[in-house]
């Protein structure tokens, strides 16, 4: 993401380290090259961890804002790289530029199978929620605590397919084309969409603060 | 390229914070244990995690009812109890083992320990021969020995 003035300007492409803040320090690029993993499809050990090391965290944070507990959120990140780990390496995967999307592809899959496992049980009702539903139990560690309570809450107002835009484009930074070709949509489309749902998140976010003034003012605050 | 007004932008860095905020949320041996997984083939799927601690409650439960079937039916360990008889002579016999040794040992005549060795072997013989209590192999345990015969 560029800024140019006081407009901002996101690109279509991957999105660079410098653009997905929170990856490590010493992560190189936003994604796998494609020499990196035809490495890892022939087996490469280095090139698999350097794979695991590029993507483990932004696979965590698309499973993390949907899941409540971290640990589930990494047992669900560990399973994906065990799929990744079982079907890259010599078992016919043909690197075609869309491994982002594959990947990621898996990541929501796995989600939503055990989202839809976990509500047959009480149990699991507990463990999974939709954002916006425990703040402080979802909070990271390094965000204040109210903030993030709107923002999610503001998240949670939206509906399953913007809020999959959103986390995609915003939690698991993937480049607009990656989210297109994983959601089947033309890039333009996919473009509006984002841009509907920020402002739908903006507004419910304002609506949020108007009514906790307004109740602030009832009470004489 | 799409331009973004400003209070657009603004929500877009918010989330791109609280996205970053979600990345940096696991701690540094992260990396590490999703590389052991995926390498080992052991990542936890939940469901699997799920599935064996009720394999395991049912194994357990199983485990228990076999064993309270056995006491019940069986009636625990079946062992022949020892009459008072064989333990005398087994008692005997370790003495004797004993006495042997101690065989080398300047204080122990080696007359002594014959002589208790033949009388656990005399007590023996007679053990096939119907006979009463330990009283009665104490005594003759006593009279084959004689006096400070160890």
């Amino acid at each position: 993401m560029a800024q140019v003035g006081r407009q901002t300007v996101f690109a279509l492409g991957p999105r660079s380290a410098a653009e997905v803040p929170g990856a490590p320090a010493e992560q190189g690029s936003g994604g796998a090259s494609p020499d990196l993993i035809a490495a890892v499809c022939r087996g490469d050990e280095a090139a698999w961890t350097e794979l695991v090391r590029l993507y483990s965290r932004r696979v965590f944070a698309l499973v993390r804002s949907r899941v409540r507990d971290p640990e589930l959120a990494e047992e669900i990140t560990q399973s994906v790289f065990v799929t990744l780990a079982e079907r890259l390496p010599g078992k016919g995967y043909k690197e075609q530029g869309r491994f982002e999307p594959w990947l990621f592809r898996i990541a929501m899959n796995r989600v939503r199978d055990e989202a839809r496992r976990r509500t047959r049980g009480e149990k699991m009702r507990s463990g999974l929620r939709l954002v916006g539903g425990d703040a402080e139990g979802d909070r990271a560690a390094d965000e204040p605590v109210a903030d993030t309570g709107r923002l999610k809450e503001a998240l949670a107002s939206l509906n399953d397919a913007d809020r999959e835009i959103i986390e995609l484009r915003h939690h698991a930074s993937m480049g607009f084309k990656d989210i297109a070709d994983l959601l089947g949509e033309p890039v333009g489309t996919l473009l509006a969409r984002h841009h509907r749902a920020l402002r739908k998140l903006r507004a419910a976010l304002e609506d949020d603060t108007s009514a906790e003034e307004n109740g602030r003012g009832a009470r004489g605050d | 390229m799409t331009r973004l007004p400003d209070d657009i932008q603004n929500m877009a860095s918010r989330l791109d914070a609280h996205g970053s905020a979600l990345r940096g949320e696991p701690d540094e041996g992260f990396e590490s244990r999703v590389l052991a997984a995926a390498t080992l083939g052991t990542a936890p799927p939940v469901r699997r995690v799920g599935f064996a601690r009720y394999a395991m409650a049912a194994c357990l439960l199983l485990a228990g009812a076999l064993a309270t079937v056995w006491v019940v039916s069986i009636g625990g360990t079946t062992g022949t109890p020892a009459t008072d008889a064989q333990l005398a002579v087994a008692s005997l016999e370790a003495d004797v083992e004993f006495l042997l040794a101690l065989d080398d040992s300047v204080w122990l005549p080696t007359d002594a320990i014959e002589s208790a060795a033949s009388s656990a072997a005399s007590i023996e013989s007679r053990l096939s021969e119907p006979w009463g209590s330990v009283d009665e192999l104490s005594t003759l345990w006593s009279d084959s020995s004689g006096e400070g015969a160890i």
